[in-house]
């Protein structure tokens, strides 16, 4: 039992240097610094300095309440005062609900126009907030301060899209070229430019808010003096699942001419003009395999600056 | 100290005698590192009971140096890139993927714990004999030399601190390396369990409460356990117990059991790994190897600390049947491999001369068809400069499964380059440079020389690149958060088309033939942008951002084409294409979003888009016929949107168990065409058709969290099209999906449901379509050194429509097109470390199409005269998708790891051989960090 004793004293002489501490080192009253923090939780200091929230600390401008440990968790006099415990850290994020999770980080982190949308994304409505996916103190990434790899932690509750990308065709996300992140933004979008600028799906737009697949895929970007309405109207994934599919070319679809049949029907008043979609001619015998596969000749089915029917 | 394998050494004889020596089994006395490092005091040796410092002695320099004793014990400093920390789920709960498990536990097993060894409370025990399966794979690879004798990680951290990396304020005697240890003596070689040895276990101590690390929970976590009940017991020290392992009638014992069992554990070790082989799942390429090596805490280097890693090896293949599908699916090939590397370079103070952090991280260079690089150079306050570069090979063959006869080649380079001036100031510059390239050989169709002609393959050589220049401020106004930036985009498209060979076309029994052919057609254009936007946050009850932006796209276009051949008469025929214009498609963007927290319990946001593209174009067409003019075409296109849309969203936060989000969404979108021709410019105006959509959607969601282990979301939405523009768009439909998150210690499962209908009536001029997913997903950690991960997915796809066609010359109405696909998706990974000595993944992936569940198409309703194939059927293409792995890891030495894997992919369809392809991959690689 004596070694019982001993531990006792020895963190009431623990709290004690640390009070004592506290009219040295904190710059406000209940604020008392990191450096009374790192007495405690040196676990968690020690490594800090590879962190980017220590650049606050690194410049030594900011105010207290602002920098260092206390810029997030609180002033943390308290904390000392009571020798420790959770429970006693004004800002304790396993304590703390979701929602003020946020408000912490947004305090600093709101001000990009990545997450100007974060209020109202899908994520944010299902109480999934910054700690979700972010480890502050043990992060795996060397960016962004994410709790694990990206794909993990976006696999982890997107299961269908796991598989999705497993397909035989799909996006190299899996191979490590492409991140989720490369197409979505995780805090949240705008509304679409497409569709009918509903159920945005946290889809980060291009620069020019466009869809997505135009980052990359440039080439189909038009404009073009003769655009294919669908893709323009409805977007890209109209014809093409974007994230894997067992159709090449991530096609609907596994054979062409049904895919575009579906629509170029010729009937009711669908279409830009109000008169149905086009209907293949008389001379498409769909009986032969030659006209099965409709951009054999309707190369440019994109969009096309010479013909309109996309021949050239 | 006796030497603790001795026993086993006589008793194995000179084979073991002979592992042991290359295992290195030398007296934990005599090796470097294995004992306690010192702390206080200037001698090197240890404590009274081996403990470096002995509280119960040194009271008074423990209280001078309090701080450094918990610091001593010793957390390890992770460093960015290490498996570390799992997801959490709402309730602060963890994901744990397979994925780099192997140190995940070092911080839950370590324990700060001050009772002296020689304290009354610790008991001796007789353990059970019972043998864990780390135990058997442990005991019996040691046997043959893989292993080494288990240092468990629980209480013992050996690497050492740099000695230049010491905690502030704390003045260390000694300048020397210091090793971590907890105050308790970590168990050595001799520690290990054999049988019937007897062990001392902590008892129970009333009030005694300790900290427990827990792997990714709060940074200190109290635990009121008695220490008995803690898995530390093994760590306790061996204060003359392990006198007995080294008696020899406990050798004799060690033998009789060792002996008796070896046989049966070994095939119990193998039956696991053949089962967990045949089980297991996984989905990522085997290579580069996930494995971290050692964790280390690199070099200081001036006022930097410096970490490096590489991960070098060879990758082969062989593909048998169709190796172009194996391209288009995988597409790794033979060759040695930069697998993937890091490098870290960080200042220690913040305050470096001309940088503060380096980090660089690449995969895949040497070849591989998916590389990429990362770079980013900060010095604090001054500037951040972020370098993206990745690369990716396409190949897609002309498959015949689509009677497709286009193929590519080609690869991609793309590059992001991003600087920020003063990132940490008020005032905010940015500047960046993307380029996208695209180049390679491809294959193409072109249609000549009618519209009842022929169509021939054609050679392109594809030239594509873009190049971006952002310039940008973002500053703090007023409250306001102000980012503008401007932006030029370059483009142009140099490709170009020739025929290779003289070709008959596709429809040999025509005359109609291709004997020459090329054409240039360069596209260039610029589409400058701004946007601009505002922010404000960090009210109390109200926050605000708005943003606009504008895109200028501008296209400029010249075509020539000439060709020459027989038409569908035998005619020969010269024909010349030339085309020339403009297109514009200027875009406006703006979006205004305003939340307001009345209560802390309720957020209200609502954000209205409008949304402006006018897209544009005029050209001159002018066809040569063998040196006959046709009349030129004048052409005017014009496609113009315009969508305005109000979504509103409010979320209620009842209580800490429930949350309900509801929503309404309103657009309304206006679509305007013109397309007009002339024969002489300019063309005369039109006036533009057009057509109004209007979308009413309401949604409603509810997040329930029952327990603390388990959340519950459930969200549904419905919404109505008064004028949807193609059959297949959304024009009733509704969705409904519930998501079940549950985890528990170490065990975590996702359950998913999510269906998505669009319920139009089916005729021949409207679409319907069922979508349902289903998906279950689990991992499951039970030990440090094993994780399993399960996941299981069934996507359900059915359409009907109704579509029109001709089959010679008549006109076929009333036929539906009907399309099933079932995919079933199933992986598993299995992830076991067999002590610290070797790490093992196997897994599987598995994805099927079921089709519709036939094997056999069904036989539609609808007849037609020549009605092909597909319409006649429903559209069913069951194909097999699998992806068995297997990787061996083998750390050689502290940083230096061999790693050695294989992949098996497995494609077949089951309505046509063609594509069929089997391939076999595998690596070999050493992971070198430090």
């Amino acid at each position: 039992m004596r070694g019982v004793r001993y531990i006792g004293a020895m963190r009431l002489g623990v709290y004690a240097i640390a009070l004592c501490a506290v009219p040295a080192l904190s710059l406000a009253a209940d604020y008392v610094g990191s450096e009374v923090c790192r007495t405690c939780h040196s676990d968690i200091w020690t490594p800090f300095y590879r962190n980017p929230h220590y650049k606050s600390i690194a410049s030594g401008k900011a105010k207290p309440e602002n920098t260092g440990c206390e810029g997030c968790h609180g002033p943390g006099s308290d904390h000392v005062a009571a020798g420790g415990g959770s429970d006693t850290i004004p800002v304790a994020f396993s304590l703390i609900p979701p929602e003020k999770v946020l408000d912490t980080c947004l305090r600093c982190h709101s001000q990009t126009i990545s997450r100007s949308n974060i209020r109202r994304s899908v994520h944010t409505d299902n109480n999934i907030v910054c700690t979700n996916c972010h480890s502050i103190h043990r992060s795996q990434t060397p960016k962004f301060l994410l709790a694990r790899k990206q794909i993990d932690l976006c696999y982890g509750c997107h299961t269908t899209v796991r598989a999705q990308f497993s397909m035989p065709f799909k996006h190299r996300v899996n191979e490590g070229v492409m991140q989720c992140t490369d197409c979505h933004n995780p805090h949240g979008a705008s509304a679409p430019t497409w569709r009918m600028a509903d159920r945005p799906r946290m889809v980060d737009q291009a620069e020019g808010n466009e869809e997505p697949c135009l980052k990359c895929h440039v080439d189909k970007r038009g404009p073009f003096v003769f655009e294919h309405v669908g893709v323009r109207v409805d977007g890209c994934e109209a014809c093409h699942y974007p994230h894997g599919s067992t159709n090449t070319r991530l096609l609907r679809r596994p054979v062409v001419f049904t895919l575009c049949l579906e629509c170029h029907n010729g009937f009711g008043n669908f279409g830009p003009n109000n008169s149905g979609i086009t209907q293949p001619q008389a001379t498409h015998n769909l009986a032969l395999p030659r006209f099965q596969n409709c951009t054999t000749c309707h190369v440019r089915i994109h969009g096309s600056n010479a013909d309109s029917f996309f021949f050239r | 100290m006796k030497k603790p394998f001795l026993p086993i050494e006589r008793s194995c004889g000179l084979f073991s005698a002979l592992w042991g020596r290359l295992l290195n089994l030398r007296p934990v006395a005599n090796r470097p590192g294995a004992g306690p490092g010192k702390i206080f005091g200037s001698g090197d040796e240890a404590g009274v009971n081996g403990v470096q410092f002995d509280v119960t002695r040194n009271f008074a320099e423990f209280l001078a140096a309090s701080d450094q004793v918990i610091v001593a014990f010793g957390l390890p400093e992770w460093l960015p890139g290490e498996p570390q920390q799992s997801i959490c789920f709402p309730g602060r709960a963890e994901l744990q993927r397979v994925h780099q498990f192997r140190d995940r536990n070092a911080w839950r097993n370590q324990h700060v714990h001050v009772v002296g060894h020689d304290n009354e409370i610790v008991q001796r025990e007789v353990p059970q004999r019972l043998f864990t399966m780390e135990e058997c794979v442990n005991d019996h690879l040691s046997y043959f030399g893989l292993l080494q004798p288990h240092r468990p990680l629980g209480g013992l951290i050996q690497q050492t601190i740099h000695r230049d990396e010491r905690l502030p304020g704390i003045h260390l005697r000694r300048k020397t390396a210091v090793c971590r240890k907890t105050s308790l003596q970590s168990p050595r070689d001799e520690d290990r369990l054999p049988g019937d040895v007897e062990v001392r276990e902590a008892a129970p101590v009333k009030g005694h409460s300790l900290k427990v690390r827990n792997g990714w929970g709060n940074s200190q976590k109290s635990s009121t356990r008695p220490i008995g009940n803690r898995p530390q017991v093994g760590n306790l020290p061996h204060k003359g117990q392990l006198n007995l392992a080294c008696t020899l009638d406990l050798a004799c014992t060690l033998d009789l059991a060792c002996t008796l069992n070896l046989v049966c554990r070994l095939c119990f070790v193998a039956c696991a790994l053949c089962l967990t082989a045949l089980v297991a799942f996984a989905q990522p390429p085997i290579a580069p190897t996930d494995e971290p090596t050692q964790p280390n805490r690199g070099d200081n280097v001036s006022n930097y600390n410096v970490l490096q890693s590489f991960e070098l090896g060879y990758r082969w293949r062989t593909v048998g049947g169709d190796e172009d599908m194996y391209r288009a699916t995988v597409n790794y090939g033979n060759g040695v491999r930069l697998l993937s590397s890091s490098l870290s370079v960080q200042s220690r103070d913040g305050h470096g001369k001309w940088f503060d952090q380096i980090l660089l991280n690449t995969l895949g260079h040497g070849n591989d068809p998916y590389q990429s690089a990362v770079l980013r150079v900060e010095k604090n306050g001054l500037y951040r400069y972020d370098f993206t570069w990745r690369s990716n090979a396409y190949f897609n063959p002309a498959l015949p499964i689509s009677f497709g006869q286009h193929g590519m080649n080609t690869t991609r380079h793309l590059q992001d380059q991003d600087l920020t001036l003063f990132p940490q100031s008020n005032i905010r510059f940015l500047l960046g440079y993307s380029r996208n390239t695209q180049s390679g050989p491809a294959l193409s169709t072109i249609q000549l020389f009618d519209g009842s002609g022929d169509e021939f393959p054609l050679f392109s050589n594809i030239r594509i690149q873009q190049n971006e220049y952002r310039l940008g401020t973002d500053a703090q106004l007023f409250g306001f958060r102000l980012n503008a930036m401007y932006s030029w985009v370059d483009f142009k498209q140099d490709t170009s088309t020739t025929l290779i060979a003289p070709s008959q076309g596709n429809n040999v029994t025509d005359l109609t033939s291709l004997s020459s052919f090329n054409r240039a057609e360069p596209y260039h254009g610029t589409s400058p942008y701004w946007r601009v936007a505002l922010f404000r946050e960090g009210k109390k009850y109200w926050s605000m951002n708005g943003r606009f932006t504008y895109v200028a796209g501008r296209r400029g276009f010249v075509l020539d084409e000439n060709s020459f051949g027989t038409d569908r008469i035998g005619a020969n025929t010269l024909r010349q294409v030339i085309t020339f214009g403009n297109a514009q498609r200027p875009a406006a963007t703006g979006n205004l979003t305003f939340s307001i927290f009345p209560t802390s319990k309720i957020t209200f946001t609502n954000q209205t888009s409008l949304y402006n593209i006018r897209m544009s174009g005029d050209s001159y067409f002018e066809q040569y016929t063998n040196g006959s003019p046709i009349v030129p075409i004048y052409v005017f296109n014009f496609l113009g949107i315009q969508t305005i849309a109000n979504t509103s969203d409010v979320q209620y936060r009842a209580s800490r168990w429930f949350l309900v989000h509801a929503g309404y969404n309103y657009s309304d979108r206006r679509i305007n065409s013109i397309a007009a021709a002339n024969l002489a410019a300019p063309v005369p105006p039109q006036s533009p058709i057009g057509q109004t959509n209007r979308l009413n959607a309401g949604l409603l969601g509810f997040t329930i969290k029952p327990a603390r282990a388990l959340t519950i979301n459930l969200d549904g939405e419905i919404g109505r099209n008064s004028k949807p523009i193609y059959p297949i768009s959304e024009k009733d439909y509704h969705t409904l999906g519930a998501r079940l998150n549950y985890r528990y210690k170490a065990f975590r499962a996702v359950a998913l449901a999510r269906s998505l209908y669009n319920t139009n009536s089916v005729t021949l001029t409207t679409f319907a379509s069922h979508t349902r997913q289903y998906s279950l997903d689990g991992s499951w950690t039970p030990k440090d050194w094993f994780a399993i991960d399960v996941a299981w997915s069934k996507l359900h796809l059915d359409s009907l429509g109704g579509i029109s066609f001709f089959v010679n010359q008549q006109l076929v109405t009333g036929a539906q097109s009907y399309y099933v696909s079932n995919i079933q998706y199933a992986t598993m990974n299995a992830h076991f470390s067999v002590r610290k000595r070797a790490d093992v993944l196997v897994g599987f992936s598995y994805i099927q199409d079921f089709g519709d569940g036939r094997s056999n198409p069904l036989i539609s309703p609808v007849t037609a005269p020549g009605l092909p194939p597909a319409f006649l059927a429903a559209q069913t293409f069951p194909l097999r998708f699998l992806s068995p792995q297997a990787r061996l890891s083998i750390p050689i030495q502290p940083r230096i790891r061999w790693n050695v894997g294989y992949q098996y992919y497995g494609y077949r369809e089951d309505f046509s051989t063609l594509q069929n392809f089997r391939a076999n991959t595998g690596y070999t690689s050493i992971s070198w960090s430090f």
